[in-house]
């Protein structure tokens, strides 16, 4: 509760107010997200976690503008992108989020140095090969820009897609399931770059189910049948406990969200 | 009214930008290059298309150069006018037409539309100089006209002149190619020769024309005319005439004066045919013309044909690709892409497949033309600039009618269906 109340706040990145989000899948309609409000501010570490069909994978759609929700409001650094259009969205992905994938997603016969410009592409930066090479640097893979994914072990595929996420230099990065893929060693190691871009101001929205994963972060949201059940604040220590003993929460942690 | 709306932006916005497009040239080749078999099979149709648009348009172009050139060898305002066989009520020929020097002196005067003339006796020869001898020897007997009439001008020596026609000299000018087979050079000039056993000075050689159609131009020999109806006086009564129009637009008018004056000294009534034929260019690129018509309308066919199936190959593969690729589309919306932007993609892409495959059918046309002009009588063919841009602008054709289907399908992928897809 300390957080909360701090005095400084810094300004809120993500602002979800009332969420729905309802799918049509054959004649039944599912409700996967029945009125969420969430705000995350600049440089949290959010873990989002919840079992499958809890609605973790809508918010993650929504929170990276592949969706809009079907009521409610989105605020992505004040704008509304609730009701926004495809091509606008798309920009926004572009510009503002940079997707982390549980299976990397690179273009295959594509050099590590031209996955990591594929954002500055579309977007049309300029000094896109001079950004690629510094997104690789934060990632410690700059000798190996000119490999091909299939030259790459798997933390080296992932250190390349955090690489491009980070190209853009979005305000989120939104990782899902980063180390489901790798084994648990690698898992570290990628946890503790993004650790290291969370240090250095980054905002970021991790999609786990796994605790070793959420006890990085500063803060972690629990969802449960499209609604937040949890949410510990941004307080380290206890967010690392609470989470391991999620019986043991006390109410007036469901009241503060 | 939306999905217009989006179309239009396609094509306003395809290509965004040079280096957009840059981009998606280079995604494409590499796709292409991955899959080569397959890409290969894919533009077979566009290759059997352009291929034939190539070979056959530089056969055509490269005959009709080859008559073009011939024509205006013989000189552009040239006619030939000769006696018809006159035939009998079921067709059989009866007797030859007769024609003077008289009806050619007429023609002379008369005509106003026609410059100049010279009778012409065209007979077989024996040619003897030393110890070579060559028979059936194109002999051409003519007035001095015969060099600007039939622009065949002697480059070495002298075409024989006015008084040697008046006095009907022994005198006779060779063509370069009866040299090469009486086997002696042009110091034969000066010399003499024995054709049809007269004993002929040589005045001059002929400039070399080359070869039509496998007849060379060059074998023959030219004596004054009035020389050839000494040796040949049966000639006398069934003589042809070269005829030069003023200019090339009076060719028409020049016939016309010409048959008009010859049907009148010839007693022909209206109705009856005229026992004279006149020769003009024309005819022979009329001829052409219809040839051209014929080729034409086959390579129609074999190019529409071809270039369907090969849209429909490209069409095929295409939406194979973009099933395959989906999450590869997934992953670039969620890094900015727009439908725009796939939709650009792959459209390039299957553009690029079918120029690929247009280019392959360049070279093939090439070759073929290149293989073909080996051939001793065959005419040198050209492969004209507009006929290649032609092929590359069908194929590219081919691609975009064809692409536009799967690159509409993949640019309206959700990218959330798409970055899940298995």
């Amino acid at each position: 509760m300390v957080t909360h109340t701090a005095p400084q706040h810094p300004p809120p990145v993500i602002e979800l107010i009332d969420v729905h989000k309802v799918y049509r899948v054959g004649t039944e309609l599912v409700h996967a997200l029945r009125g969420t409000s969430l705000t995350i501010r600049e440089n949290e570490y959010v873990a989002i976690m919840g079992p499958s069909g809890s609605g973790k994978s809508t918010m993650m759609n929504i929170l990276g503008c592949l969706d809009v929700p079907t009521g409610g409001e989105y605020r992505l650094r004040g704008q509304d992108v609730s009701k926004l259009s495809q091509s606008k969205l798309a920009r926004i992905r572009g510009r503002q989020i940079g997707f982390v994938f549980q299976s990397f997603e690179l273009l295959p016969r594509t050099t590590a140095l031209k996955n990591v410009e594929l954002p500055l592409v579309y977007s049309r930066t300029p000094h896109r090969r001079q950004r690629a090479i510094e997104a690789l640097k934060r990632v410690t893979l700059v000798d190996r820009g000119h490999h091909h994914p299939n030259q790459l072990s798997g933390g080296e595929k992932q250190r390349v897609a955090i690489a491009r996420a980070l190209a853009q230099q979005p305000d989120i990065i939104l990782a899902d399931e980063p180390t489901g893929n790798l084994d648990s060693a690698t898992g570290e190691e990628i946890m503790d770059i993004v650790d290291g871009l969370h240090a250095e101001g980054q905002t970021i929205i991790i999609v786990t189910h796994e605790d070793h994963i959420a006890r990085h972060c500063r803060r972690i949201i629990r969802l449960m049948d499209g609604q937040i059940v949890l949410d510990t604040g941004n307080d380290k220590r206890s967010a690392a406990a609470r989470v391991s003993h999620p019986s043991k929460m006390p109410a007036q942690e469901l009241a503060a969200s | 009214m939306k999905v217009l709306r989006f179309l239009l932006s396609v094509f306003l916005f395809l290509p965004h930008r040079a280096a957009a497009l840059a981009t998606n040239v280079a995604t494409a080749l590499i796709q292409i290059w991955a899959n080569k078999i397959r890409s290969l099979l894919t533009v077979l149709g566009i290759i059997i298309a352009v291929t034939s648009i190539i070979t056959v348009v530089s056969f055509v172009q490269g005959f009709g150069d080859y008559f073009t050139n011939f024509l205006r060898g013989l000189g552009t305002n040239l006619m030939v006018v000769y006696p018809e066989w006159i035939r009998g009520p079921r067709g059989e020929y009866l007797r030859r037409a007769e024609m003077t020097i008289e009806d050619i002196r007429a023609v002379d005067a008369h005509a106003t539309a026609v410059r100049r003339t010279t009778p012409r006796i065209w007979a077989p020869a024996t040619l003897e100089y030393g110890r070579q001898q060559q028979t059936g020897v194109t002999l051409i007997a003519a007035s001095q006209f015969f060099q600007p009439i039939r622009n065949f001008y002697v480059d070495v020596g002298r075409f024989f002149g006015a008084v040697d026609v008046e006095d009907a000299a022994q005198v006779c000018v060779l063509g370069r190619e009866l040299l090469r087979k009486l086997e002696c050079d042009e110091s034969v000039v000066g010399d003499y020769v024995h054709i049809d056993g007269q004993r002929f000075k040589v005045v001059g050689l002929l400039e070399a024309k080359g070869s039509f159609m496998g007849d060379n131009q060059d074998d023959l020999a030219i004596i004054p005319w009035t020389t050839g109806l000494k040796m040949y006086p049966n000639a006398r009564n069934y003589l042809g005439f070269y005829v030069e129009a003023a200019d090339e637009a009076q060719i028409p008018e020049a016939e016309g004066q010409i048959v008009r004056i010859l049907r009148q000294r010839h007693g022909l009534k209206p109705g009856q045919p005229n026992d004279f034929g006149v020769f003009k260019q024309d005819q022979v690129l009329q001829e052409f013309g219809r040839v051209k018509v014929i080729a034409t309308s086959v390579l129609a066919g074999i190019v529409s044909i071809s270039l369907l199936v090969g849209g429909i190959g490209i069409m095929n593969v295409m939406l194979v690709s973009v099933t395959e690729r989906t999450r590869e589309i997934g992953l670039r919306k969620s890094v900015g892409a727009r439908r725009r932007d796939i939709l650009s993609q792959f459209l390039t892409e299957a553009v690029v497949l079918s120029t690929v495959g247009g280019g392959i059918g360049i070279v093939l046309g090439y070759a073929i033309g290149f293989v073909a002009s080996l051939h001793p009588k065959m005419v040198e063919v050209n492969v004209p600039l507009w006929s290649v841009m032609l092929a590359l602008g069908f194929s590219a054709g081919v691609g975009i009618f064809f692409g536009i289907v799967p690159a509409f399908k993949a640019a309206i992928v959700h990218p959330i269906d798409a970055l899940r897809h298995e």
